[in-house]
């Protein structure tokens, strides 16, 4: 379901496997190294993850170390409405303490 | 269980019930107040055996229950602890409880949880210490990760360490994790490596490596194999978290905040555990095979009738195959070589398959002889005997539904033995034997049949008071009466000579209801004594669906089938070689003399072969003693199913059934001991 | 069919399967007639009486024939391919009756069968539950599950003869 966030700041979608990751980490890169529109507020970038239309490992792990990176800059990264197949994929993979929630989006 | 543990399985099995008898006897031997100093050693060391070959062999149930037994006998031997009467029976129920779990894994008999429970929770009394839920069963699965249960799962901590290019060789790693959750409760926890600039990031490389901790029911060659694929020996780790350790540490699973971590792409196994499949070690084997045996030790509850069905279609396929085998040797081996090659090798998949479900309702006999020792201490100290009891041939199996039917009658033999066989300690000093009495408990296999036998050291039979109890009880007896058919005067109803009626038998129902039950199962029951040196009485059963391997041998124009374990050798004798003396004819083998049998006569048949010379003389083990047979024409060795006689008609004497021939006849299956009996009734011939 | 005989039940008639032994007609409780075969391949048993002719393999399952001609000392013994079988569940066993010949099934009613005569029948009076007629024809109802459990048949052991033991 899609939940009502503030200030979402950037969509993602597509294939996020194997397959796609590449294409993907084009635009990571550019919102990590602070170009392509996307702003945050107060520090905290909302990622909308509904339109991702497949996941895999290595889309998480893609993700992740993303995230991880944007913290190192300061920035906190939200991923917010998880389809129920990322959301399950997050967890059978062990990943889910990677995606741990802050206080006020639920992941999981 | 892979072909590489599996012997090794056998071995532990036979050893710990070896294992587990010793404490036992040894426990039933001691004497609380002063407990010998050697015993308590040997008690330790057979529970510590015990416990190691559990763990080795991922027995968690059995390893976590013995290791507290242990651990307090370690206590008692050091003298940290003083060894009570009731601690003695705590340590006997707890024993009883490991030889249960024993059955379980062995034999995948059910185990009653609440017996362990409550043995476990008896030690745990005793050592004063509070409960460790870990040992009981666990009822809440979420809280089944760090404790054991009993029921047979084991704790593995599995750590994945893929490659870098896992993803470049398009390995998908999701049904990996989807096949642990299937085989129990899996945890997983997943390591990145930490990156600070995302621009170095490698999309198409693996960062992950994932610490699993897995509680399943599972072995190990199953786990090894789902990675199989995957991985490389260098990939995986698996290990087994040893149960005992689990009381001393907390669950060691490392918390995984991996935010905070640093460089954590070769993760240190911390918790301890015998690292049983490593590099270069156990590999996984055979290309896609998964293990044969199934993954639990826990057990189905399926109903006899159903069990009984297979047993019988069993049966119709051995019966079928052997008539295709008949029709198939018709053809010539050469023409028709790959239809010979394949009944070779239906008969190889027919006796395996056979052999396998006539497993299902085997069980070894120790499931009834293990109550006596107990019952032979508790009853010797009540009528103020001593006596040992010696158990032989405890893991002959039998088939359930007699072990059940036998339980009865052998109590009986057993107290009987106990109550009129063995003598008092001052009668038996007096008559120049030990004071204490031996009964020994034997059972073993043979030829089609199995037989048990009491024996006892005591003072015999009084034959003259049998002839005189059968003279005031209206039986028609007479002095001539061979030693035999005195004994078999004690199995008429009512029959007791017992002077005073105690409560353990010689109320006079005992012996007669012994028979009939014996008799029920189609066995019987005989008995040999000599006055003074002691008594042997023999129960021989049939074994139900036998399939019996035989030899079919022609008399006139009937066919036979005589058990090949019972068949010693065959020869055509010289007329020097026969004797015949007032109608009964012997047979010189080896310097002895050996009886003949006609079975032209016994049954009674016509045109059979009348002069021994001209005919086969089959030489027979019949219950220890030989006797020859004379038959036509010795025919063919077959694999034969016994089918019952009593089912429609009747025992026939003389025989253990019949069975079915490959051309649809039936053919009389002799039981030679029964025949020795027939013929010894009518000594005429 | 059905239909009819659940009037038939309700009303108390009961089906008999007829059998031909010597001259007179049988008959027995149709539900206890498992199959009707012929003679064939009959292991004999030795010393057993003469009315016991052998076992049979009746499809894996050893079932013992008796012959009723023979028992009975009625009609002529011969067997051929007309020679019949029939294959009864009495006492909890599978035993087979060789017979002169099978007729029909018929139903009676309770008042188409008398009560049976003191003296006269092939078959002893003590398993003859009484005479029905049917189609002008007498038959002689037969209770066969009393008839094979009779001490004469041999069939059940009872424990009469453990003791034949002690006395020899």
């Amino acid at each position: 379901m899609k939940t009502e966030h503030t200030g979402i700041a950037t969509n993602l979608s597509g294939d996020w496997t194997m397959h796609g990751i590449s294409q993907q980490v084009q635009s990571l890169m550019a919102i990590s190294n602070g170009v392509g529109g996307v702003i945050p507020q107060n520090n905290r970038l909302v990622v909308d993850c509904s339109g991702i239309k497949e996941i895999d490992i290595s889309g998480l792990q893609l993700l992740y170390v993303w995230v991880q990176c944007l913290q190192i800059k300061g920035l906190r990264a939200e991923l917010v409405n998880l389809s129920d197949g990322m959301r399950s994929t997050v967890s059978k993979v062990g990943l889910h303490k990677l995606f741990e929630p802050s206080q006020d989006t639920a992941l999981l | 269980m892979s072909a590489d543990l599996s012997q090794f399985f056998q071995v532990f099995f036979d050893e710990s019930t070896e294992h587990l008898a010793e404490m036992e006897r040894i426990l039933l031997s001691i004497d609380p107040h002063a407990p010998d100093e050697e015993e308590l050693h040997a008690v330790f060391r057979a529970a510590h055996s015990i416990k190691g070959g559990a763990a080795t062999f991922g027995f968690g149930d059995m390893a976590s229950t013995t290791h507290t037994l242990e651990s307090l006998l370690d206590r008692v031997r050091h003298q940290e602890l003083t060894l009570t009467a009731e601690m003695v029976d705590a340590f006997l129920e707890t024993k009883d409880a490991i030889a249960m779990l024993l059955a379980g894994h062995r034999d995948n008999t059910p185990v009653d949880e609440a017996v362990v429970a409550s043995a476990c929770n008896k030690l745990r009394s005793i050592e004063g210490g509070e409960h460790h839920p870990a040992v009981e069963p666990v009822t809440d699965g979420a809280e089944a990760l760090s404790t054991k249960s009993p029921d047979g799962t084991t704790e593995y901590r599995i750590v994945f360490t893929p490659p870098a290019d896992l993803f470049k060789r398009g390995v998908r790693v999701e049904p990996l994790f989807e096949e642990l959750v299937s085989l129990g409760e899996l945890s997983v926890t997943a390591r990145v490596e930490v990156f600070d600039d995302f621009n170095t990031y490698d999309p198409e490389q693996c960062y992950l490596c994932w610490d699993m901790t897995l509680l399943s029911a599972a072995r190990l060659e199953e786990l090894s194999d789902i990675f199989m694929f995957v991985a490389d020996e260098d990939e995986i780790e698996i290990q087994i978290v040893e149960p005992a350790s689990l009381h001393k540490e907390s669950p060691a699973l490392p918390e995984t905040d991996s935010i905070n971590n640093d460089n954590v792409s070769n993760p240190s196994p911390e918790s301890p555990g015998r690292r049983l499949y490593d590099k270069n070690e156990t590999a996984p084997n055979a290309f896609g095979r998964r293990p044969v045996d199934g993954t639990e030790s826990s057990s189905i509850r399926v109903g006899v009738s159903k069990v009984d069905q297979l047993i019988n279609q069993m049966g119709e396929l051995v019966i079928t195959q052997a008539m295709l085998a008949q029709t198939a040797q018709q053809f010539d081996p050469v023409l028709y070589e790959s239809l010979h090659r394949g009944m070779a090798l239906l008969q190889r998949n027919t006796r395996d398959l056979q052999e396998s479900v006539m497993s299902i309702r085997m069980m070894p006999i120790s499931f009834i002889f293990s109550r006596f020792p107990r019952l032979v201490h508790d009853l010797a100290a009540k009528l103020g005997k001593q006596a040992e009891l010696k158990l032989v041939g405890e893991t002959t199996e039998l088939d359930k539904g007699l072990i059940e039917k036998l339980a009865d009658p052998l109590t009986h033999l057993v107290r009987n033995s106990l109550d009129h066989g063995i003598e008092s300690p001052e009668e038996r000093r007096q008559a120049g034997k030990q004071p204490g009495g031996t009964i020994i408990l034997r059972a073993a296999q043979t030829g089609g049949r199995i037989v048990i036998e009491v024996i006892d050291d005591g003072a015999g039979l009084n034959r003259s008071r049998i002839l005189q109890k059968a003279l005031e009880n209206g039986l028609a007896v007479s002095d001539e009466m061979s030693d035999e058919e005195v004994w078999q005067l004690i199995f008429a109803p009512g029959f007791s000579t017992a002077e005073k009626v105690t409560d353990v038998s010689g109320r006079g129902v005992g012996m007669d209801v012994v028979m009939k039950n014996v008799q029920a199962m189609g066995g019987r029951v005989s008995i040999t004594s000599e006055s003074g040196k002691g008594s042997r009485v023999l129960v021989s059963l049939p074994l139900t669906l036998a399939i019996l391997d035989g030899l079919s041998v022609r008399v006139g124009s009937e066919t036979f089938i005589v058990p090949l374990n019972s068949i010693i050798e065959s020869l055509q004798p010289q007329p020097d070689d026969l004797n015949t003396v007032s109608g009964n004819t012997t047979v010189r083998v080896r310097g002895e003399y050996l009886p003949l049998l006609r079975l032209n006569e016994i049954y009674s048949i016509k045109g059979a072969v009348a002069q021994p010379e001209q005919a086969v003389v089959m030489i027979v083990d019949a219950e220890g003693e030989q006797v020859a047979l004379l038959v036509d024409e010795l025919l063919n060795q077959h694999q034969v199913v016994i089918k019952s006689l009593e089912t429609n008609y009747r025992k026939v004497d003389g025989t253990a059934g019949a069975t079915i021939l490959g051309d649809g006849h039936v053919a009389l299956i002799l039981d030679v001991g029964d025949l020795v009996h027939l013929w010894r009734k009518a000594p005429q011939i | 069919m059905e239909e009819m005989t659940s009037t038939m039940a309700e009303s108390g008639a009961r089906e008999y399967l007829t059998f031909t032994l010597g001259k007179e007609e049988y008959g027995m409780d149709i539900l206890k007639v498992q199959e009707i075969r012929g003679y064939d391949a009959v292991t004999s048993i030795a010393n057993a009486p003469q009315f016991l002719k052998g076992v049979i393999n009746l499809r894996g399952v050893i079932v013992p024939i008796i012959d009723m001609r023979i028992k009975f000392n009625l009609g002529t013994v011969a067997y051929d391919e007309f020679t019949v079988v029939i294959i009864i569940n009495v006492l909890g066993r599978v035993i087979g009756m060789v017979v002169d010949g099978v007729s029909d099934v018929v139903s009676l009613l309770p008042d188409q069968i008398k009560p049976p005569p003191e003296f006269g029948t092939g078959i002893d009076t003590q398993y003859i539950t009484g005479i029905g007629t049917s189609n002008g024809q007498m038959l002689i109802l037969t209770d066969i599950e009393k008839l094979m459990g009779g001490a004469d048949m041999q069939l059940v052991e009872n424990s009469a003869d453990n003791h034949l033991d002690l006395a020899a």
